[in-house]
């Protein structure tokens, strides 16, 4: 039989197969878009993690369940093209109803196209009836009360999301292989003990003729772990040595001490700071820069590595396929008794500010904004947040839920000291996180050098610095400008009686306006003082 | 030479693909709008505060094809001037404009309050014009309009943004040194006419920071750190940082335990402060820990 012949017709066929497949779907949505009985909220995400969308389902049906004549459909978008895809759908005017607020949406896009939710997180939330929350404003069911970046904009003065979780990271271990090689030894507390329980599994299956890695490494899982101890040593400097005795040096004020050269990097504690992220570096498999998560994550579930460290969100996912126990624990700082890390440190580092995260915002394009609205009451209440947060193994948010069994262990540890400046120093700029980012191999050679290293680090982090101490400046600058427009339309607004909220935003706004303002002032000044001649 | 045919083939099934693709992916037509309100100085400034500069400027030229009144004249100037300011693209052009437009709405003159106020609304932000929306900062013009505004004798808003502001241009010309004591004393001295509470916490706020900045004696710093606290800080991240900062300066200038009760008050207010767990600790007296 000669196929050739129908093959013309493959792609008719499949054009008018797909052309009614196509039809039935818009005819189906249109259907049920015109059923005055039913309305439909639409929410789109980017969680493709194990268990997310499951429990995501549940939350759906318990809402649909508790408001009949409303049908709830998720959309999971891949991570990868969920910027563009957002961008696409809210400019071309067919954005569902609720999506996640990433930060990447500026101050142009979110009142542009999503809706503020201040006034209705200031009102009770009835969902929470007969729960230790009723009649409390729906803002203060949260741990952080609405206030932190994944819902409150701080330069519109408006809380556009509703956030569902936050993460913590921490040391997953192969429970199997550690009693194999170790023994009884228990969970480290320090971190000498956690590199010498790893050395000691190494050399154990080495003489059992296996070889093992101490920590699964990749690109993704080791600055989680590099940046943490990095912090560790600059941790007694950040609190003890702040200038201005707030207890809390910022990567700013370092900054600009550091160019002003009242401080220099190339001494304590950077030294240690840097040499603690090269030992931990060493524990992990060579190359592993070049390595993705998955590669980490195959490694240790292969049990080719004892332990990995990556975020609460991998909880379901690595319980799950991993073919072992798994257990887990806090990274431990060094001990202050460490000799050659203890100077540096005040003990383990507090988690209190542990961010609320996935926040959802309700799109101007809703045709049905006070149900979109109500469905995130529902899944933010007592009921909704628990019913989400034991399906999906995700860190609840509202004040006096319990982490879900077997994640006590992620709940935020909250006693603890602050922690100190990262490698990046606390998120400066792209210039000097780059610079870390490319002396990474530099500092793992096998020849390294730790003065000549810490000599030119120094050297290059100062015209990083002054790029981005430009940047923060004119980016300061443009928020400060947008801030003198809604000033006057505060003004305005609270004068005739426009906003009932003007008159308390023109406050918040003025006094922000003036801090901000000095801050960049003062910036200003300092890379003036220490321009080049 | 003629195409060979699997290439046509492929060539068709890749356009039928696509074709599908995009019918598979055919949107919803999206709700229709509700229609858009009269224009009016309302709508133009309900817009502003919602964020949206872009749509006010066009409801603004929408309501400039209707002739105004005598009396929004000068409120219609002031409102283009002060959106000329910021509108995407900023030219020199624009703010050239800008400049013509308030300096219009400053001389108008005032035929009661509204009209004052809106002098002096017009003042401030050319003021802003030379010392924040200018492609060249021009500090000493901008000064010189704060001064005037300060200096006048109605209480508006807009007199009491400019004594802020004075104080934020002054202490930033202030440098570290033998004369910055003086300097930042007769600095004070001006600062104190402020009458108004949000201006004199702002003031307070200002040179507390400065004298930071300038290494004066701690108590400078913790004199008007904590009248700034006393008087009101609105965002949280701001009172935090001020707290922690009288609370530091007190164990430094009173000693601990001068300090233990502004570190359980730290403690209390903002328990999810990484600090807070370390204050808590030390607001008790090492006796009874």
């Amino acid at each position: 039989m000669n196929l050739s012949r129908y093959l013309p017709w493959v792609g008719a066929s499949l054009l008018a197969v797909t052309f009614c497949i196509a039809g039935w779907n818009i005819l189906g949505r249109e259907t049920l878009a015109r059923r005055d009985d039913v309305i439909t909220i639409r929410f789109a995400h980017w969680q493709l993690e194990p268990g997310f969308r499951e429990a995501m389902d549940r939350v759906a049906r318990a809402y649909e369940a508790r408001v009949p004549g409303v049908r709830i459909e998720q959309i999971a978008i891949p991570e990868r093209i969920f910027p563009s895809w957002t961008r696409t759908q809210l400019i071309g005017g067919t954005a569902p109803d609720i999506i996640i607020i990433r930060t990447s949406i500026g101050d142009d896009i979110l009142p542009r196209y999503f809706l503020p939710l201040s006034t209705d997180v200031n009102r009770p939330n009835p969902y929470n009836e007969g729960s230790p929350h009723e009649g409390a404003p729906w803002r203060s069911t949260f741990l952080d009360g609405l206030a932190g970046p994944a819902t409150y904009n701080p330069t519109l003065l408006e809380n556009y999301g509703i956030p569902m979780s936050m993460f913590t990271v921490r040391v997953f271990y192969n429970r199997d292989l550690w009693q194999s090689l170790l023994g009884d030894r228990p969970e480290p507390t320090t971190y000498a003990e956690m590199l010498a329980a790893g050395r000691d599994a190494r050399a154990e299956a080495a003489r059992r003729g296996r070889v093992i890695v101490s920590l699964a490494g990749s690109k993704y899982n080791a600055p989680l772990l590099m940046d943490r101890l990095f912090s560790s040593q600059t941790q007694r400097m950040t609190v003890e040595e702040a200038p201005y005795s707030n207890f809390r040096y910022t990567g700013r004020e370092l900054g600009l001490d550091l160019l002003a050269g009242r401080r220099r990097f190339d001494a304590p504690p950077f030294d240690g700071a840097f040499a603690i992220s090269r030992e931990i570096a060493r524990e992990m498999p060579p190359g592993f820069e070049q390595m993705g998560r998955e590669d980490a994550t195959f490694n240790f579930l292969q049990g080719k590595a004892l332990m990995l460290m990556s975020g609460s969100w991998d909880v379901a996912s690595l319980r799950n396929e991993a073919p072992f126990e798994t257990g887990v624990f806090k990274l431990p700082f060094p001990a202050r008794d460490d000799p050659v890390y203890g100077n540096n440190v005040l003990g383990d580092s507090s988690e209190a500010e542990t961010g609320l995260a996935v926040g959802w915002g309700v799109t101007r394009l809703s045709s049905h904004p006070e149900q979109a609205v109500d469905f995130l009451r529902f899944f933010s209440s007592c009921e909704g947040n628990a019913l989400f947060a034991r399906s999906s193994g995700w860190l609840p948010v509202i004040v006096g839920l319990p982490a879900p069994p077997g994640l006590d262990d992620f709940a935020p540890v909250i006693e603890g000291s602050p922690g100190g400046l990262n490698s990046s120093l606390g998120s400066l700029g792209a210039e000097t996180k780059r610079l870390y980012d490319t002396r990474l191999s530099a500092l793992l050679r096998p020849d390294y050098d730790p003065v000549a290293f810490l000599a030119a680090y120094a050297r290059d982090l100062r015209p990083a610095l002054r790029a981005d101490f430009n940047r923060a400046v004119r980016t300061q600058r443009n928020t400060l400008a947008r801030q003198d427009l809604m000033l006057a339309a505060h003004y305005w607004n609270a004068a005739n009686g426009t906003d009932p909220r003007a008159a308390r935003k023109l406050v918040e706004m003025r006094e922000n306006q003036t801090l901000r303002e000095a801050e960049m002032r003062e910036l200003e000044s300092a890379l003036a003082a220490t321009a080049a001649p | 030479m003629p195409c060979p045919r699997f290439v046509l083939i492929a060539h068709s099934l890749r356009r039928s693909v696509c074709f599908s693709a995009a019918l598979l992916a055919a949107p919803v037509l999206p709700a229709a709008e509700p229609p858009a309100p009269a224009p009016s100085l309302v709508e133009v400034w309900r817009l502003v505060g919602q964020g949206l500069p872009g749509e006010a400027w066009e409801t603004l030229a929408a309501l400039d094809a209707i002739p105004s009144s005598a009396g929004e004249a000068p409120s219609r100037a002031l409102a283009r001037g002060v959106l000329l300011l910021e509108k995407q693209p900023r030219t020199q052009n624009n703010l050239k404009t800008a400049q013509i437009e308030l300096e219009s709405a400053m001389k108008t003159p005032p035929a009661g309050a509204a009209d004052t106020a809106t002098a002096a609304m017009a003042t401030y932000y050319l003021a802003r014009l030379y010392d924040l929306h200018a492609f060249e900062r021009d500090a000493d013009r901008a000064l010189a309009l704060y001064c005037t505004l300060a200096d006048q004798p109605e209480p508006t808003l807009w007199k009491n943004l400019a004594q802020v502001k004075v104080v934020l241009l002054e202490a930033n010309a202030l440098r570290p040194g033998p004369e910055a004591a003086a300097a930042f004393a007769a600095l004070e001295a001006r600062a104190a006419i402020a009458a108004d509470p949000a201006a004199q916490r702002e003031i307070h706020l200002l040179l507390g920071l400065a004298a930071q900045h300038l290494a004066l004696p701690p108590e400078v710093a913790l004199r008007h750190l904590s009248a700034g606290l006393a008087l009101g800080i609105e965002r949280s991240a701001d009172r935090a940082d001020v707290l922690a900062r009288v609370a530091g300066l007190t164990a430094r200038v009173h000693g601990e335990d001068a300090a233990r009760p502004l570190f359980a008050r730290f403690a209390s207010e903002f328990p999810r402060d990484s600090r807070a767990a370390m204050l808590r600790a030390r607001s008790v007296a090492p006796a009874t820990r």
